[in-house]
């Protein structure tokens, strides 16, 4: 595996999912089944930032789960680049709700952590010339040395998106991954967030149910109805890029997220 | 006995962080604990001897401290109880390692196959119901009146806090950690390493402090039992106690405390070596 120099992916297929009549369906332990997803379906072209919109519970990390090849759905077919998915694969990227990091390591291996594992990892130079580059990007230059534990919750979430980038994926997934971190800091990671997105030319697929974060951030946004979690409703963002804190003043963006409140409550 | 414990330290895999500093730490850690120590020891000398005067207890039954504490000199001269001592502490310190790394192994092979636990389980359960010190004569017919058959009383008091505990810490991983391994093709053996391992390892510690110092009341109890040919600290206390050599016995019980003392700061500073990582994230 080579980990060359991200630059942005014009025009290419490699990072669009689809979803053709996806269920997944777990079953409890009293032996009832419950239905996370619903046949769902969804084409996200290569680059696009999509949102997906939910209340707790209504199976949005369950479809994340499936497109990261965690789990197989019940039935229906999930695909990246055109193949299907039958594993977890290193075109994709993953961004948890909990930045999920190994505190015995320190941030430089922790970034470095999923290309270095494998049967075949990547060459132990270039990964680390790439985690130096990571660290920049993620504004955490010269923190390499330090351990999680040194490290406040927005930098943890940092290290994380980071981690998710290593092994330059073209689609990266994020499970409502500034959630736990307070209004300011998850304005600024917001921001950081579009220049990732900008520079990888990755697509990302979203996680969340802040309404005002959907809006700011994504090209799309689609919203899942609680369960059996369903798209009820799947609309384009035209809010104008690069977007700062004006965007948030503006009619339109008001509008938008007054459209989406509807579609939450039905 | 599942408590994680208290602030400990970093494993640093490769590069420590100013590895001076935690070092110094560390000593600094070691010496005020001794201090501590030395201060209780004092404080309980004099409540043992305000005890003695203000009740006037027959010295037949407990003797003062400074018939003890001159005891003790005399018994620290003699190399009867140099001797003593060395059984004793051979048949912790073997009696514990060969329990702990049996019991490491076995909650590494159960947590990493479903099935093994299945199959398993019921019987290591079964084997913890047993009182194992109903189980020294038995010892002794098979492993002789030697110390093996102290060792193997001792292993089986250590095994069980070390096996349950390390299995429990190895399944302590979240679903994300597990599924950040999977994501990044991690293999079965670098899951292991470099996730399930140290999340294991506060876990583990915690039960070598539980069952260290049970060690040395196997090693004593097994000796009281049944000590033929090797003369163990237990067996001093048994003649001791035939003779009603009361400072005599008093001295041993010293000595035994503070082996105990000590082993309990070994492994206590270990941990903190070990687990330098855990001290801010620990609570
Ligand atoms: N592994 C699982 N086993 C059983 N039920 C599950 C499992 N994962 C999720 N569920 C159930 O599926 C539903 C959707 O969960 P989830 O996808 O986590 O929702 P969300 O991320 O939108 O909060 C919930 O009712 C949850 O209890
Ligand atoms: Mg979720």
């Amino acid at each position: 595996m080579t980990l060359a120099q991200s630059e942005p992916r014009v025009d290419t297929f490699e990072g669009s999912i689809t979803l053709r009549d996806v269920t997944m369906e777990f079953t409890t332990r009293d032996r009832a089944s419950i239905r996370a997803v619903d046949t769902t379906s969804l084409t996200i072209p290569s680059g696009q930032f999509v949102s997906v919109l939910g209340p707790s519970g209504c199976g949005k990390s369950t479809l994340l789960r499936m497109i990261a090849g965690l789990m197989p759905p019940t039935s229906g077919s999930v695909s990246i680049g055109g193949e299907p998915v039958s594993g977890p694969s290193r075109k994709v990227g993953i961004a948890f709700q909990t930045p999920s990091l190994l505190e015995w390591y320190t941030v430089a291996e922790n970034i470095a952590l999923p290309a270095r594992m494998g049967r075949r990892p990547a060459d132990k130079r270039s990964v680390e010339r790439r985690v130096e580059e990571l660290l920049a990007t993620v504004k955490l230059a010269s923190l390499g040395g330090k351990y999680p534990s040194e490290l406040s919750g927005g930098m943890r979430q940092r290290v994380a998106i980071a981690r998710s980038l290593i092994t330059d994926p073209a689609v990266i997934l994020m499970d409502e991954p500034f959630g736990a971190l307070d209004a300011i800091t998850r304005e600024h990671m917001h921001d950081e967030l579009l220049s990732i997105w900008r520079e990888s030319g990755a697509t990302v697929l979203f996680i969340t149910h802040d309404i005002a974060e959907a809006v700011y951030l994504s090209d799309r946004i689609v919203v899942m109805s609680p369960r059996p979690g369903r798209i009820v409703a799947d609309i384009a963002n035209e809010l104008p890029r690069p977007r700062s804190s004006a965007t948030r003043a503006l009619p339109e963006f008001t509008r938008l997220a007054s459209e989406l409140r509807v579609h939450i409550n039905h | 006995m599942t408590e994680v414990l208290q602030p400990a330290a970093t494993t640093a895999p490769r590069r420590l962080p100013a590895p001076s500093r935690s070092t110094a730490r560390t000593s600094t850690f070691v010496l005020r604990r001794i201090l501590t120590v030395l201060a209780y020891i004092l404080v309980a000398l004099l409540l043992w001897q305000v005890f003695i005067s203000v009740f006037d207890v027959d010295p037949l039954l407990v003797p003062g401290p400074i018939p003890v504490l001159q005891a003790l000199g005399t018994q620290l001269t003699s190399p009867v109880i140099w001797s003593a001592a060395w059984v004793t502490f051979q048949e912790a310190i073997f009696g514990f390692g060969i329990g702990a790394t049996v019991g490491m192994v076995i909650a590494i092979a159960l947590a990493e196959s479903r099935t093994l636990y299945r199959l398993v389980n019921p019987y290591i359960v079964a084997f913890q119901a047993i009182p194992k010190v109903a189980l020294t004569p038995l010892f002794i017919v098979w492993f002789g009146f030697g110390i093996w058959s102290k060792v193997v009383l001792i292993a089986t008091f250590t095994f069980f806090p070390v096996m349950v505990n390390m299995y429990q810490g190895l399944r302590s991983t979240t679903s994300e950690e597990e599924e950040l391994m999977r994501v990044s093709h991690a293999t079965r053996w670098q899951r292991f390493r470099h996730l399930r391992l140290y999340r294991s390892l506060p876990y583990l510690f915690a039960a070598f402090e539980a069952s260290f110092v049970l060690c040395l009341t196997g090693a004593v109890l097994a000796e009281l039992l049944g000590s033929g040919t090797s003369v163990g600290l237990g067996t001093l206390v048994q003649m001791y106690t035939s003779t009603y050599n009361m400072a005599g016995l008093f001295g041993i019980i010293t000595l035994l405390s503070l082996f105990g003392v000590v082993f309990d700061l070994i492994v206590k500073g270990t941990a903190r070596v070990v687990l330098r990582w855990n001290r801010s994230s620990g609570h």
